[in-house]
């Protein structure tokens, strides 16, 4: 259970999704609208890429396990960062003193000499029974690299392996949507290996500064553990998007403004306003690509048929 | 001042408009001893040309019947600006999709011309719930038809969208599977059958008594269906309506073999097909489960008795059917907005 925000336009400064909208990014660690059973209290990430920075393919990033609604450092930096793509997450976990809180498990994920990044808003049920299984299907230069403890860095992992370069600075959206595809089918595959069949969300989002994909989808929806009363860990994750020509205050709110040329997109885990007449909720089962054409944002969407 | 800012005035219905009322489409719903109550207990406003009914993303109070006049139904949407999505007329209902859902208002009603309306508050609802059950769900029956012949609109749009698009069409493996998968019917294994203590513990079931639980039992059935069975066909007009125990359906437009998926139904929720409420149009609406499920399904001749011989469950399944096709419609409202902005299954 986590949070994630994603913004690929006209470059804005960041802190106009992070703190300014009535719910704002910041806000939805101690107060998410769209999730009721836990606080987003186990660290915040960013990943932003900005044209005119120094190795303007290399995001900045931005990792702590703090609190970031008492982190001054981010507030400062975040009135002065205007990317032209972002890709922030907050970190939600059960309060288990097992879980381990610590930079190497905050996302988005990347690994050295790579450019793509990857958030995961979810969780794989039983992944302790099936990790290792999963190995096989990760390059061995990539192995190396993991560090944390956390299912999602292996499904970034798995991820990256289904890409015939992962070390390129560009990528065609097929390349993508096939890596994404094989990487859901391999965690469907190892779980059905491990008799694993109970309700799993996987909303991943993967950018590299260039394009967002995002993914709202869950493995075995709808089987609950035996005996589990229904509960949000066990629900669809929301996933929401924005699109228009610029992200800004107008009218007296946060929105996207509408124009003939859509060349921004923000897509997100919950709206950044309460007013949602602007935002369209993903379906369930769907997979989200958006890119630059130009000096626009293209999108190309499909259903998740695994 | 300007027209949106102006307020209503409260005015007394005169001869003519009782009249209007009295033969107009809410009599094909009320009794006129029900509709003389609306009379008694309803107040009559008066909106200038210009003005703000409701307004998008307010509260919904109540349901506004339109006497005199004509509305605009306008809402901004993604992509598009502030659109005008219906046009309503003497009769016309606005707000009642806030009522079904009990929440803020998706449209905006501005006056078109200058209008009058009834308005049944949401304390009046609570009222007639108790004294007069039928007539709420005669009004409820009024809102949901309204609702599918604008349903019917977006879908029949979005269709033609489709037809003209160059979306992936479904395999011939695709097809045979829908069509090859059947659901099979599960006995159950006494009271604490796992099914049927998933069932008893929905919320859903929190408004029935337990005479009316063990009605319910009595004549119903627990299903369980492979992935990519088709529960409600496309074009189905049999009534049937389910509550998702484990899995998922997905409900789709199908449409010259490429199929639109428009929303994915887990466990804890009702669905129900078009045909609870509109027999004759022809809607391509289907659902198909999209993980293996296990449903407790109410058949059209199981809604039937209910109808028949107890209403009270009746009335009670209605609004939980009220608020699926709610959902269904907004549903059909999203997808027809995703085909003019993304690339879908191309």
């Amino acid at each position: 259970m986590c949070r994630i925000l994603s913004f690929l336009g006209k470059p804005t400064v960041i802190e106009e999704l992070l703190y300014k909208p009535d719910n704002s990014f910041i806000k939805q660690s101690y107060n998410p609208r769209y999730m009721s059973v836990i606080l987003n209290l186990a660290g915040f990430g960013m990943a932003a890429w900005d044209s005119n920075s120094n190795k303007p393919l290399d995001p900045f990033l931005y990792k702590t396990p703090e609190l970031p609604f008492y982190d001054e450092n981010l507030k400062n930096l975040s009135a002065k960062i205007a990317p032209h793509c972002l890709l922030a997450h907050l970190r939600g976990v059960d309060y288990h003193e097992p879980q381990v809180v610590a930079n190497q498990n905050v996302h988005p994920f990347l690994y050295p000499n790579m450019h793509i990044t990857l958030a995961h808003n979810g969780q794989l049920y039983q992944f302790e029974k099936m990790r290792f299984d999963l190995l096989q299907y990760i390059k061995d230069d990539i192995k190396r690299c993991i560090k944390g403890t956390t299912d999602s860095e292996w499904i970034y992992a798995i991820f990256l392996s289904q890409l015939n370069d992962p070390y390129a600075r560009h990528f065609e959206a097929h390349e993508i949507i096939n890596a994404i595809t094989e990487t859901f089918k391999i965690i469907k595959f190892v779980r059905k290996q491990n008799d694993i069949a109970i309700n799993s969300p996987v909303n991943l989002f993967i950018s590299n500064g260039e394009f967002i994909a995002a993914t709202r989808f869950v493995l075995d929806y709808g089987w609950l553990p035996p005996n589990e009363a229904p509960s949000s860990h066990f629900t669809y994750h929301s996933l929401w998007y924005t699109y228009g020509e610029e992200y800004g205050y107008y009218d007296d709110e946060y929105k996207m403004k509408g124009g003939s040329t859509k060349s921004s997109i923000i897509i997100a885990s919950e709206p950044l306003t309460e007013d949602t007449t602007t935002w369209l909720e993903l379906p369930e089962y769907t997979l989200l690509f958006a890119h630059r054409v130009d000096k626009e944002v293209k999108i190309i969407s499909q259903d998740i048929t695994i | 001042m300007s027209p949106f800012d102006q307020k209503p005035e409260r005015i007394f219905l005169n001869k003519r408009q009782i009249k209007k009322v009295e033969q107009g489409k809410l009599a094909d719903y009320l009794k006129p001893d029900q509709i003389e109550l609306l009379f008694q207990h309803c107040k009559a406003w008066s909106f200038k040309s210009g003005s703000f009914i409701v307004r998008q993303g307010q509260a919904a109070e109540g349901v506004y019947i339109i006497i005199d006049g004509s509305v605009d139904m306008v809402a901004r949407i993604l992509g598009e600006g502030n659109t005008n999505i219906d046009y309503l007329e003497s009769g016309g209902l606005i707000g009642g999709i806030s009522f079904i859902e009990l929440k803020r208002s998706p449209a905006s009603a501005i006056a078109k011309t200058n209008v009058t309306c009834l308005f049944v508050s949401n304390v009046y609802f609570d009222f007639l719930n108790a004294i007069d059950p039928d007539a709420k769900y005669q009004i409820t029956k009024a809102i949901n038809t309204q609702l599918c012949k604008s349903m019917k609109r977006t879908h029949d749009q979005a269709v033609k969208y489709i037809s003209k698009s160059d979306m992936v069409g479904l395999s011939f493996i695709g097809r045979a599977l829908h069509s090859a998968t059947q659901p099979v019917t599960l006995e159950l294994k006494g009271e604490q059958d796992d099914n049927l203590v998933r069932l008893m513990q929905n919320p859903l079931m929190n408004i029935f008594s337990s005479e009316e639980k063990q009605e319910l039992l009595m004549h119903s059935s627990f299903i369980r269906a492979p992935k990519n069975c088709i529960l409600i066909h496309e074009s189905e007009k049999q009534a049937s309506c389910y509550i998702m125990l484990h899995g998922a359906v997905q409900s789709s437009i199908l449409q010259d073999n490429k199929l639109a998926k428009l929303s994915v139904i887990g466990p804890g929720s009702l669905f129900a097909g078009i045909g609870c409420i509109d027999k004759k149009s022809t809607f391509t609406i289907s659902f198909i489960t999209c993980e293996s499920a296990v449903l407790f399904k109410l058949s059209d001749e199981d809604l039937t008795y209910f109808k028949q011989k107890s209403p009270m469950i009746w009335y009670k399944l209605f609004s939980y059917i009220s608020q699926s096709l709610v959902a269904l419609a907004e549903s059909v409202n999203k997808l027809d907005v995703r085909l003019h902005i993304e690339s879908y299954n191309r």
